[in-house]
């Protein structure tokens, strides 16, 4: 057990960030930049070969590290453009590891090559409107006609779906299966067809980052669906395991950037600070090395390493809760210093939804209480 | 980087832990308990050398495996003892200039720190009245550690009442002798400190572990409303922040041990005793009724978490002083 990078880690992080540096315009790499822009720092990193590094070398990777990722994902954030802002991240981090472990190799040659390109955007259909933690309750239906199959259903909270190309989906191809998660399967839906219709959803923020997808006999190749019909729901689990733990050093240094500003504006008024605070700010300080500690367990667990089957679900849990009370904290210091209110509410309201997102706090619970520690469902 | 125990490391651990739980098994301090402690066995073992260089017999273990063999040791009830008899008594006896008597006379006896292990941490000005010693067991030698030498008594000399009649190894301590030897110091005390205060830390992170899992145990068993009722939302979620914390608190506590000094060691103090607590409130809670009698454990592993939470500075000390370190600009 040790702290200390190896020095090839160390060389890596230290090319990366002089690299970052001449390649990629700070214009690009700030916290309002555009898609478009963040778009085309996804493109220079890829052309350096810095996009999908864990992925491996036969699928155009590099093979590199689990500390090695964590490096790539800490400097990232500290150039100004995180992994969890990237356009490419659906596609990368989530579609990209569940074709290299259930796709023929036909689906692999097809689609990886692109996201490695940043030529194809992907979004993630999973939640419905009445299926969002319940996944297995999926209703949005495919019918399979032999060459083909039509989807016809909705998906929402679909990040980034106005500017996808693609959409990789949990559709229902069996009604009647019992138990419901066996007539599931994941599809890869072609986004430019007729009959499938985005409307953005107008968040309490007044930001439509999501959307809801209206699909109406939507056409799907049956070379398209991805590991056999009916198999949806494993080929899933691979996706959102890989989403519940990718890029936490990313979230740590943009958590800890938000509360040195907490610090910032308590320093500079002459407004005295109550004593309740300042060990809310201890607490909070604490926690979120929490997220960095979590993100070290897991770079550090070799693929052969059986990971407490929990530890997914805690990660999400524990940066969710703690992002949540910086943001209050923030919000209230705001009030009392009469200053930038209008981001920390912003940041608040936004934040509500980390609640429901990537797995809502009670699924992850779940989680951890029946396959860690063993309870009666 | 490598945040986990490697294989030699992991096999350490366990081999300490299972002489842990046969020499120190926790029910010695159950209700009308006649099981014993063999801290004798323990330190014949090796144990209590484990931190020392090998010029005093010693292991040299680093600081993560000993975290980890007190986290053991803190399932058992016995955190508070491992820290003293395995880590600053050894090391403070390390640093007189009779090494090796002292620390061969110390692993035949055990010891305990005289004086208030809330505040006074290593040294104390106390006489023959003493609040607040930790890992306190009959027969156990006392020290005092002054500015700037070692003062032991005779364990014959000790009069022990705890805390509040119930808690069983933490109270006030009167001796009846005066000194008996006394002996120059000369060692970091600041570091010795640092590493106690992360070892207790990991023994907290143990006691919530096996508070954790002797109420996991309990509720998938006890039925009620036609099942067991570790089924209920309201406890299993409960257990899942509970393992939660612990996960946090035991990464701190690593994290400690690998760079061991402030603000680390106080974020460590902080989350092992939040997750103790935690963990300590939930098993009187979800054993019911029996949770709260002196029949059952529970209320050990409550009364332990919460004395030990304050030993080495309370959890609300330490997050106070992480956020004015803040506030300064010291933190990092």
């Amino acid at each position: 057990v040790n702290l200390d990078e190896t020095a090839e880690e160390a060389a890596f992080r230290r090319e990366l960030r002089s690299w970052i540096e001449s390649n990629v315009d700070p214009e690009l790499r700030h916290r309002e930049a555009s898609f478009d822009q963040r778009l085309e720092a996804d493109r220079r990193m890829a052309a350096a070969g810095l996009l999908a590094v864990t992925w491996p070398v036969d699928f155009g990777g590099r093979g590199a590290t689990a500390p090695i990722a964590a490096i790539l994902d800490d400097e990232r954030a500290r150039a100004g453009i995180p992994a969890a802002r990237s356009p490419s991240r659906l596609g990368v981090h989530l579609l990209g590891p569940t074709l290299m472990a259930h796709g023929t190799p036909e689906q692999q040659a097809e689609f990886l090559p692109p996201i490695l390109r940043v030529e194809t955007v992907w979004c993630q259909g999973f939640s419905e409107p009445e299926a969002g933690s319940d996944l297995a309750n999926a209703q949005c239906s495919a019918e399979h006609r032999g060459s083909h199959l039509v989807v016809r259903g909705s998906k929402i909270w679909t990040t980034q779906a106005m500017q996808s190309d693609w959409c990789f989906a949990l559709v229902r191809t069996d009604p009647k299966a019992v138990p419901k998660h066996r007539g599931l399967s994941f599809v890869l839906i072609a986004m430019d067809q007729p009959g499938i219709d985005i409307k953005p959803l107008v968040q309490l923020t007044g930001n439509a980052e999501f959307s809801e997808i209206f699909l109406d006999d939507v056409r799907v190749e049956s070379a398209h669906v991805v590991g056999a019909l009916g198999d949806g729901w494993k080929v899933a689990m691979t996706t959102l395991s890989s989403e519940r733990t990718y890029a936490q050093l990313s979230r740590y240094r943009l958590y800890r950037s938000q509360l040195a500003r907490i610090i910032e504006m308590l320093n500079t008024s002459a407004r005295s600070v109550p004593d309740g605070w300042i060990s809310e700010l201890g607490v909070l300080y604490a926690d979120l090395t929490g997220i960095r500690n979590l993100s070290y367990k897991i770079a550090s667990l070799g693929p052969a390493d059986t990971p407490l089957p929990g530890l997914p679900s805690i990660t999400k849990l524990w940066w969710s809760t703690t992002h949540q009370r910086l943001l209050d904290l923030g919000f209230r210091v705001a009030c009392h210093v009469g200053a930038d209110e209008d981001y920390w509410f912003a940041s608040w309201l936004e934040a509500r939804a980390e609640t429901i997102y990537a797995g809502s706090s009670e699924i992850q619970r779940n989680i951890i209480a029946e396959r860690q520690l063993g309870l009666p469902r | 980087m490598q945040f986990a125990f490697d294989a030699d490391e992991a096999e350490i651990i366990s081999e300490a832990g299972r002489t842990l739980r046969r020499f120190l098994p926790r029910e010695r301090f159950f209700h009308d308990s006649t099981v014993t402690g063999d801290w004798r066995a323990i330190a014949s073992g090796g144990w209590l050398h484990a931190s020392l260089p090998g010029e005093f017999g010693g292991a040299e273990l680093p600081l993560p495996v000993i975290a980890g063999i007190a986290r053991e040791s803190g399932a058992c009830l016995s955190g508070e003892a491992f820290v003293n008899n395995a880590i600053v008594i050894p090391k403070l006896l390390a640093a007189t200039n009779e090494p090796d008597r002292l620390i061969a006379e110390h692993v035949e006896s055990g010891g305990f720190l005289l004086g208030d292990g809330r505040s006074d941490v290593l040294a104390t000005r106390g006489e023959t009245s003493y609040s607040w010693c930790y890992g306190v067991e009959d027969g156990f030698v006392p020290f005092a550690v002054r500015s700037d030498r070692l003062d032991r008594y005779e364990p014959r000399s000790v009069s022990f009442r705890p805390l509040a009649e119930a808690s069983d190894a933490v109270g006030d301590v009167e001796l009846a002798d005066a000194v008996s030897e006394s002996f120059e110091l000369h060692l970091d005390r600041a570091q010795l400190e640092a590493e106690a205060a992360i070892a207790s830390a990991a023994g907290l992170v143990g006691l919530g572990d096996a508070a954790l899992a002797d109420t996991c145990e309990y509720v998938s068993a006890r039925r009620q409303f036609g099942g067991p009722i570790g089924r209920f939302q309201a406890i299993k979620h409960e257990l899942a922040s509970v393992a939660a914390e612990l996960e946090i608190a035991w990464n701190a506590v690593l994290f400690a041990a690998l760079e061991p000094h402030q603000p680390e060691v106080r974020i460590a103090r902080f989350q092992a005793a939040r997750a103790a607590q935690r963990a300590t409130r939930a098993m009187v809670q979800f054993f019911g009724g029996i949770g709260v009698t002196m029949e059952h454990h529970a209320h050990l592993y409550l009364k332990v978490a919460a004395t030990s939470a304050l030993r080495f500075g309370s959890p609300s000390f330490h997050t106070q002083e992480l956020g004015r370190e803040l506030l300064r600009g010291e933190a990092r």
